[in-house]
């Protein structure tokens, strides 16, 4: 609950959204994350539903591969919005809604590993990319193979980089905004990043490697 | 050499992002929406809602309530300076330790009494009457002293009419201690004729003459 609260203040002081940016213009056709969570503060429960449809599954897979367990990254992810919706009264539009959205999620996924000590590193195979059994291995292709590896490096990387990692592919953050849901400095979100999308390279390169 | 490098991570990165792109199409399980969107439409509710929906009727209540006191209280508040008789009795009635003496004795006792019950509870009540009427006397006219104003002093010239009103006030009717002898009552009565209130002044007299038919009141 703490980190939460220190999410949104952090949230706050980071970042320059102004107030009057937050609602969005009337001439505009797609409305900004926080003009939505605004109107959701307001009782507009249809702009949290866009809000949420916007981001739920970005913030699924984050938690999936952050956490390695389905279980844990299902609980995670209901506590994550849990703690958005609970928030709203408190939400000031002066933070980019998404890095306020990742650093909640971030922040319950630390408070579940420190709660829980369940939290094991057994993981748990995706049926989206496991490959056709009747398939192999004549039709599996060299990307269907790079991207089983790559799910296994993915897997073996410090549990940092692989949070930088993703919170740069699915959440779209930058180096600044990774290392203020990290609560980290630039240069170390920087070097985690580089030294994750390092590995994950040599993972995907090394049959080409190889052969 | 840097620029070849630069370009080089870019080609990878996009390499490592498009790959993982391919890898990562996991969506939300359909339960975990709609847990998410209740609790979201269930935060959303008005919090003054639930405290309205007590608010009015109470509020409603509350004034019933006030009124119904306030009127109870008006019809029933007595005049000033007026105590009801039945009020008084009841206070009698309350605070008499002749009735609690009477409640405490042996039952030997009652079964002894001559009278029976109702007369007796008759009488006490009678009495009882009579002491209201008597405190309820004392509560309305001014207190004086006891027995019979004898002298009544001149009114002394250039006052005020109202003044002259109150010098005028009735004496009391002749009470217990001035009806106690026959010298006594016929000095109360003088004291009324004094005072101008010839009527209780005759009717005193004829009580004088009938209480003690041998005194001579000249």
């Amino acid at each position: 609950m703490a980190t939460n609260a220190q999410a949104i203040r952090g949230g706050q002081l980071a970042l320059s959204h102004t107030a009057e940016l937050a609602y969005a213009r009337p001439m505009d056709n797609v409305p900004e994350d926080s003009a939505l969570m605004l109107r959701y503060r307001d009782g507009d429960l249809a702009a949290f539903e866009v809000l949420y449809r916007r981001h739920n599954d970005a913030v699924f897979r984050y938690l999936l591969r952050l956490c390695q367990h389905r279980d844990t990254a299902e609980d995670v992810f209901q506590d994550a919005w849990g703690k958005i919706v609970k928030a709203r009264d408190s939400y000031r539009p002066t933070a980019k809604f998404s890095t306020f959205l990742y650093r909640v999620a971030h922040n319950c996924f630390i408070d579940h590993i420190r709660r829980n000590k369940r939290h094991t590193q057994t993981v748990a195979v995706e049926p989206d990319s496991q490959p056709d059994q009747a398939d192999l291995p004549e039709v599996e292709t060299e990307r269907s193979l790079a991207r089983r590896r790559l799910e296994a490096a993915l897997q073996e990387l410090p549990e940092e980089q692989r949070d930088v990692f993703l919170l740069s592919e699915e959440a779209g953050l930058s180096l600044d905004q990774i290392a203020f849901v990290t609560d980290s400095n630039r240069e170390t979100a920087k070097s985690r990043l580089r030294y994750a999308v390092n590995k994950l390279r040599a993972a995907i390169d090394e049959p080409v490697r190889t052969s | 050499m840097t620029e070849e490098r630069t370009q080089s991570d870019a080609r990878a990165d996009t390499l490592v992002s498009q790959a993982y792109r391919d890898l990562a199409n996991e969506r939300t399980p359909e339960h975990l929406d709609r847990t998410v969107l209740r609790a979201a439409a269930k935060e959303a509710r008005p919090r003054y809602s639930r405290f309205i929906a007590w608010t009015r009727p109470m509020a409603w209540a509350a004034t019933v309530m006030l009124s119904v006191a306030l009127v109870l209280e008006v019809t029933n508040a007595p005049s000033p300076g007026v105590v009801p008789i039945d009020d008084a009795i009841s206070t009698f009635e309350v605070q008499s330790p002749e009735a609690d003496a009477e409640d405490d004795r042996p039952v030997d006792s009652l079964e002894e009494s001559v009278v029976p019950a109702s007369e007796r509870v008759k009488k006490q009540r009678n009495d009882m009457r009579q002491k209201a009427t008597a405190f309820a006397e004392q509560e309305i006219e001014p207190q004086r002293p006891a027995g019979p104003a004898v002298t009544e002093p001149e009114f002394p010239a250039g006052r005020s009419l109202a003044a002259a009103a109150a010098f005028s006030a009735p004496v009391a009717d002749c009470d217990e201690d001035a009806v106690a002898t026959p010298q006594t009552w016929i000095e109360c009565i003088v004291a009324l004729e004094n005072a101008g209130r010839d009527e209780a002044a005759r009717e005193q007299r004829a009580l004088l003459a009938e209480a003690f038919p041998d005194f001579d009141p000249r």
